[in-house]
């Protein structure tokens, strides 16, 4: 493309947007209010999965044993696995201390040291970037293993609520998108209406369609461009806000710092103001390029 | 340099607007296109651009089939075809020079060209004078050869006029005319749809006759031919 064709490009763009002031104005407002609701959406589901992650470090996997199996090698062939960082057996009578001492009851005490129903017991501690479901499976296809315990309702439910947000989100994605994709393809179709005896001028002298489409191109781009930029910064002060103010009311709420969210959440909100301004006004000009 | 082989075209609502057509025009010839309104003048001329698809037949340009053009060769076909209308279609905010030089912009002609082109044929079209201002400034016969003007600065082999006449007067038609027969001498195919009865009798050129989609007659130094 020759530069001289590029300024033209951009002329018209400008020209166009300009002229359709108010609309403009709206269109740049729908789509920085649809842009935020996007970019929450993609907050609130890395500080979920930024929680869940966590919460599996801090999980613990607990393998019951059968009496008399083999707890060195079945160690051994546990640390092999993925997503186990740590293994630590207890035997049956560590665990009956510990039960005694917890409880406090000295007949207790004594009936465990003298006949212990508690199986020996081995501790695992987890990788952060675990499979449970899948590792739980393999522990449980060893030989000599009686029981697999994890905190499996938590984990349960967090897979849920995780779902249910991904759910929710979808949703909201296809219907701001479909809002966005309206407003611009109604912006650009103004401009475009009000061009059309150009364009069909240009479709007879020869003009390619993409020459006739790129101002049109370039003024979508525009609008979702400056929808993405506003949304952008409007989404990180106001998550700057919340940290701050989840600091002080509720600490032990572990929000992601803003650096681990600024250049994530910049590239999702503007690939897709980019994405539907070029798609939005694309739509509207299809109809007046079949001349 | 244009040839129409068995074209039928039935439009999407129905109507047949052209019958089993079959004619062949040369390089360099002058040809007007008459008969009643609906006969399917315009649509020969928009088969001629690809700005429609023949239904059946084929149409070709330049030893091209138009139905088989990619849109890339559309626009080069159309870059050698330059059109006029009876309602001129020109773009009310751009002056003169504005309208005519656009024709080479949007095919993204280089400055000099333009400062070279656009006024030799302000010139030929005797507008020189007038090249900066707005249409709704010129006569009725001013703006339809801005609107030659603009058709022919690319210098087109072929030139398409749907009926340029209709709304002047029988004086400016002629200038109008005068300019389309020299364009012609200079070696640019003219192709013209008319109902004006006296320009057609008076130049005695090749006449095809359409009525109701079906070629009527065509002769050389053919006659109008129709009651008007």
């Amino acid at each position: 493309m020759k530069i001289k064709t590029f300024w033209y490009f951009t002329k018209e763009a400008s020209t166009g947007l300009v002229r359709n002031g108010l609309m403009t104005l709206t269109a740049v407002i729908t789509i920085t209010l649809a842009l935020i609701i996007l970019g929450s959406f993609y907050i609130v589901v890395t500080n979920v999965n930024h929680f869940t992650e966590m919460a599996k470090g801090v999980l613990e996997i607990r393998v019951y044993l059968k009496e008399g199996a083999d707890a060195v090698s079945l160690q051994n062939r546990m640390l092999a696995f993925d997503g186990v960082k740590e293994v630590k057996f207890v035997s049956k009578t560590e665990a009956a201390n510990w039960l005694g001492k917890t409880l406090g009851i000295n007949e207790l005490r004594n009936y465990l040291a003298t006949d212990n129903p508690l199986p020996d017991m081995i501790n695992i501690k987890l990788e952060d970037n675990v499979e449970l479901k899948e590792l739980t499976a393999r522990l449980e296809s060893l030989p000599g293993i009686d029981e697999v315990e994890y905190g499996k309702d938590f984990v349960e439910s967090m897979l849920l609520v995780i779902q249910v947000i991904w759910i929710i989100g979808i949703s909201l994605i296809a219907i701001v998108g479909l809002v966005v994709l309206y407003i611009i393809v109604n912006t650009i179709r103004l401009t475009v209406f009000a061009r059309r005896k150009e364009i069909e001028i240009m479709k007879l002298v020869g003009a390619t369609d993409w020459f006739i489409r790129w101002p049109f191109m370039l003024e979508g781009i525009m609008l979702g461009l400056s929808g993405a930029i506003l949304a952008t910064i409007l989404i990180s002060k106001g998550y700057h806000l919340l940290i701050a103010y989840v600091k002080e009311l509720a600490p032990f709420i572990p929000l992601l710092g803003e650096h681990m969210i600024n250049s994530g959440l910049f590239w999702l909100v503007t690939l897709v103001g980019l994405a539907f301004g070029a798609i939005g006004s694309l739509m509207s000009i299809k109809k007046f390029l079949k001349v | 340099m244009i040839q129409f082989q068995g074209v039928t075209k039935i439009y999407n609502n129905g109507v047949t607007a052209l019958q089993n057509i079959n004619i062949e025009i040369e390089k360099g010839e002058f040809a007007f296109l008459v008969g009643p309104s609906g006969a399917g003048k315009s649509t020969f001329m928009k088969l001629i651009i690809r700005k429609e698809f023949p239904t059946s037949g084929q149409v070709l340009v330049g030893h091209k089939n138009i139905a088989k053009m990619k849109a890339g060769e559309v626009s080069l076909l159309r870059r050698n075809v330059g059109f006029i209308f009876q309602d001129f279609k020109l773009l009310p905010h751009k002056t003169v020079f504005e309208n005519v030089s656009f024709a080479l912009e949007v095919i993204e002609a280089s400055k000099r060209e333009i400062n070279r082109q656009v006024p030799a044929v302000l010139e030929l079209v005797g507008l020189k004078d007038k090249a900066n201002i707005f249409p709704s400034e010129l006569s009725g016969g001013e703006q339809q050869r801005v609107s030659l003007a603009r058709a022919i600065v690319n210098r087109p082999h072929l030139l398409l006029a749907d009926e340029p006449t209709g709304n002047l007067d029988p004086e400016t038609s002629w200038g109008l005319m005068d300019l389309l027969l020299e364009i012609n001498k200079r070696g640019t195919t003219v192709i013209m749809s008319t109902h004006n009865k006296n320009i057609v009798d008076k130049l005695r050129r090749r006449v095809i006759a359409l009525d109701g989609g079906r070629m009527v007659r065509d002769e050389q130094k053919g006659g109008y031919g129709f009651e008007d």
